[in-house]
C-alpha cells in the first residue's frame, strides 16, 4: 500500500527534476543562483546533459563551451563564478590547461570531470588547479550537486 | 687455474654453439669463460673481447654492479644463491649503450671441471613492446568506454525529458543507442581509423527493409574520423526516424535522397524529402531538430539549414572534417 502511495508521488513530480529538498547535499535555498556557471566539455550530448542538470537545479545563467579557446574566450566575457570542465577536450588545451589558464585571471572554483581518475590526473589537477574537486562520468545529479553546493559555499581565498 | 683444474671450454662451446639463447659462463671469481654467437648478437659485444673480462662491467648496468658482486660474494661463502636456478627479468646493458628487457636464467655447475655458473639469456624487448601496446589499448578502450557511457548516459536523460510515457522512451533510447551501436561497428571494422560517409549511410538505412528502395545515396568518396562519423551518425538518424514517422518514408511513394560533396575545406551534406501527397503540418523545431542543431554546431563546428515546404523536408549540413 505504502510503496503504491509512494510511486504515485514520485510519479507525479516533473519529469527530470531533483528533488527539492537539502538532503544528502542535494541544492538548497542558500546558494547563489545568479552565479555564471560555464561548462567546458567537447562531447555535445553530454554537455547537453550537464547543461540541463544545472538549470533543474536553479542556475539561470550557464554557458557552453566545447574547447579551451572557446572557454578562455567566453571566461573573459563572461567571468565566471564556477567551472565545470571535462579533462579531455579532444584536440587542443585539454580540461587542466584550460582551467589552469581561466584561473590565471579569473577566481572561480572548478569542478573537473573524467572518465577516468588515475592517480596521474588528479596530481595534474592538484598542481595545476588548487583546491579543484572531480567528479567521475558518467554524471550524475546529486553528486554533481552535492559538489556544486560544496564549491559555492566554499570560502574564496582572499 | 685455481687448483690446477681447468674448464673444459670446448665441451661447453659445443653446447653453447647450439643454443637459441644467449649462454654467458662465468667462473667463481666473476670473469667471463663463455661467450656465444647469441650473446654477440644481443649485446654488440665480440667473443674476444668478453672473454677474460669481469662480467659486471659488461652487460650489468651500473646501478646493478654492486649488488652483483655482493651477489657473487655472498654465495661462494654460504652457498645461498637467489638468483639461481630460477627466471628473472632484469634489464641488460648492450656494448651501443641502450638497456635491453631480458630473461635471465643461471645455473651452477661443477661438471666442466672447474665450477662455473652458467646465464642463459634471452632478449624479451618484442614481448615487453607487446605487453606495453596492449597496456595502451586497454587505457584507450577504458576511456573509450567511460566516454562512450557518458554519452549514453545524456542521451538517456535527454531522450527521458522529452519522452511522453515510459513505451516511447524505451522505443526512441533503444533505436538512438542501436544507430550508435552501428557507428561502433562500422568504425571497429576500419580499426577506428577513418570509414567512408557511403558506408555509414548503408548501415543506418539497412534496418528499413523494403523502404530502402525509396532511398537513394550518392555522394564523392569521403572518409572521416570516428569523432565527426559518430556525429554524423547521430543526425543521420534523428532525420532517418523524422523521415519515417512522418516524412517521405511514411509514404509508400515518399522519396528519400541524401547527396554530400566537397566544397573547398568544407563537405556539404544534403537531405532531401519529397513527399508523394502533400502531407500536413511538417514537424518543426522538435526534439530531434535541436539535437542536431546542436550536434552539428557543438561537436562538428558546422552549421544546419531547414526548409520545411509542403512536398517536404529539405536539409543541409556544413561543417569541416577533422
Amino acid at each position: 500500500m505504502h510503496g503504491c502511495i509512494a510511486w504515485r508521488l514520485q510519479s507525479d513530480k516533473p519529469a527530470g527534476r531533483l528533488p527539492p529538498a537539502p538532503a544528502h547535499g542535494a541544492v538548497d535555498d542558500e546558494l547563489p543562483f545568479e552565479t555564471p556557471i560555464l561548462i567546458v566539455e567537447d562531447e555535445v550530448l553530454i554537455a547537453w546533459t550537464l547543461h540541463d542538470m544545472v538549470v533543474e537545479m536553479g542556475f539561470a545563467d550557464v554557458r557552453l563551451a566545447r574547447n579551451g579557446a572557446e572557454a578562455v574566450a567566453l571566461a573573459a566575457d563572461r567571468h565566471p563564478g564556477l567551472l565545470i570542465c571535462d579533462v579531455n577536450l579532444g584536440a587542443g588545451d585539454d580540461g587542466v590547461a584550460t582551467a589552469a589558464r581561466i584561473r590565471a585571471t579569473e577566481w572561480a572554483p572548478v569542478l573537473f570531470i573524467t572518465g577516468y581518475a588515475g592517480d596521474d590526473i588528479r596530481a595534474r589537477i592538484d598542481s595545476a588547479v588548487f583546491g579543484a574537486a572531480l567528479l567521475r562520468k558518467p554524471i550524475e545529479p546529486r553528486p554533481l550537486a552535492a559538489q556544486l553546493r560544496a564549491a559555492l559555499l566554499a570560502q574564496k581565498p582572499n | 687455474m685455481a687448483g690446477g683444474i681447468s674448464i673444459d671450454l670446448d665441451g661447453i662451446n659445443a653446447v653453447l654453439k647450439t643454443a637459441l639463447d644467449a649462454v654467458i659462463v662465468m667462473d667463481t671469481s666473476g670473469v667471463v669463460r663463455g661467450w656465444n654467437d647469441v650473446a654477440v648478437r644481443h649485446f654488440g659485444i665480440a667473443a674476444a673481447d668478453a672473454h677474460g673480462r669481469r662480467m659486471s662491467e659488461l652487460i650489468i648496468p651500473l646501478r646493478y654492479r654492486e649488488a652483483h658482486e655482493a651477489g657473487l660474494a655472498h654465495f661462494l661463502a654460504t652457498g645461498e644463491g637467489p638468483v639461481l636456478d630460477t627466471t628473472i627479468e632484469i634489464q641488460a646493458l648492450c656494448a651501443d649503450g641502450r638497456e635491453i628487457p631480458i630473461e635471465l636464467s643461471i645455473t651452477y655447475t661443477e661438471h666442466f671441471g672447474e665450477p662455473v655458473f652458467m646465464g642463459f639469456l634471452r632478449d624479451v624487448s618484442a614481448r615487453r613492446d607487446a605487453q606495453r601496446t596492449q597496456e595502451l589499448l586497454i587505457d584507450e578502450l577504458n576511456h573509450r568506454v567511460k566516454n562512450l557511457l557518458g554519452v549514453v548516459s545524456g542521451i538517456a536523460h535527454l531522450t527521458a525529458r522529452n519522452a511522453a510515457s515510459p513505451r516511447e522512451f524505451a522505443e526512441t533510447f533503444t533505436g538512438r543507442l542501436a544507430a550508435l551501436g552501428r557507428s561502433h561497428e562500422l568504425l571497429t571494422s576500419v580499426r577506428w581509423e577513418n570509414a567512408p560517409l557511403a558506408d555509414l549511410f548503408a548501415a543506418l538505412i539497412e534496418p528499413l527493409a523494403g523502404a530502402r528502395q525509396q532511398v537513394e545515396v550518392q555522394g564523392e568518396p569521403v572518409e572521416l574520423g570516428s569523432r565527426d562519423l559518430i556525429t554524423v551518425g547521430m543526425i543521420a538518424y534523428e532525420l532517418l526516424t523524422n523521415a519515417i514517422k512522418y516524412g517521405a518514408l511514411s509514404q509508400e511513394q515518399g522519396r528519400l535522397s541524401i547527396a554530400w560533396r566537397r566544397d573547398g575545406e568544407s563537405l556539404l551534406l544534403t537531405w532531401t524529402e519529397r513527399l508523394a501527397t502533400e502531407g500536413g503540418t511538417p514537424q518543426r523545431a522538435g526534439f530531434g531538430t535541436r539535437m542536431i542543431d546542436k550536434c552539428a554546431r557543438h561537436d562538428l563546428g558546422g552549421s544546419t539549414e531547414w526548409d520545411w515546404s509542403p512536398e517536404g523536408l529539405t536539409f543541409s549540413l556544413r561543417f569541416t572534417p577533422r
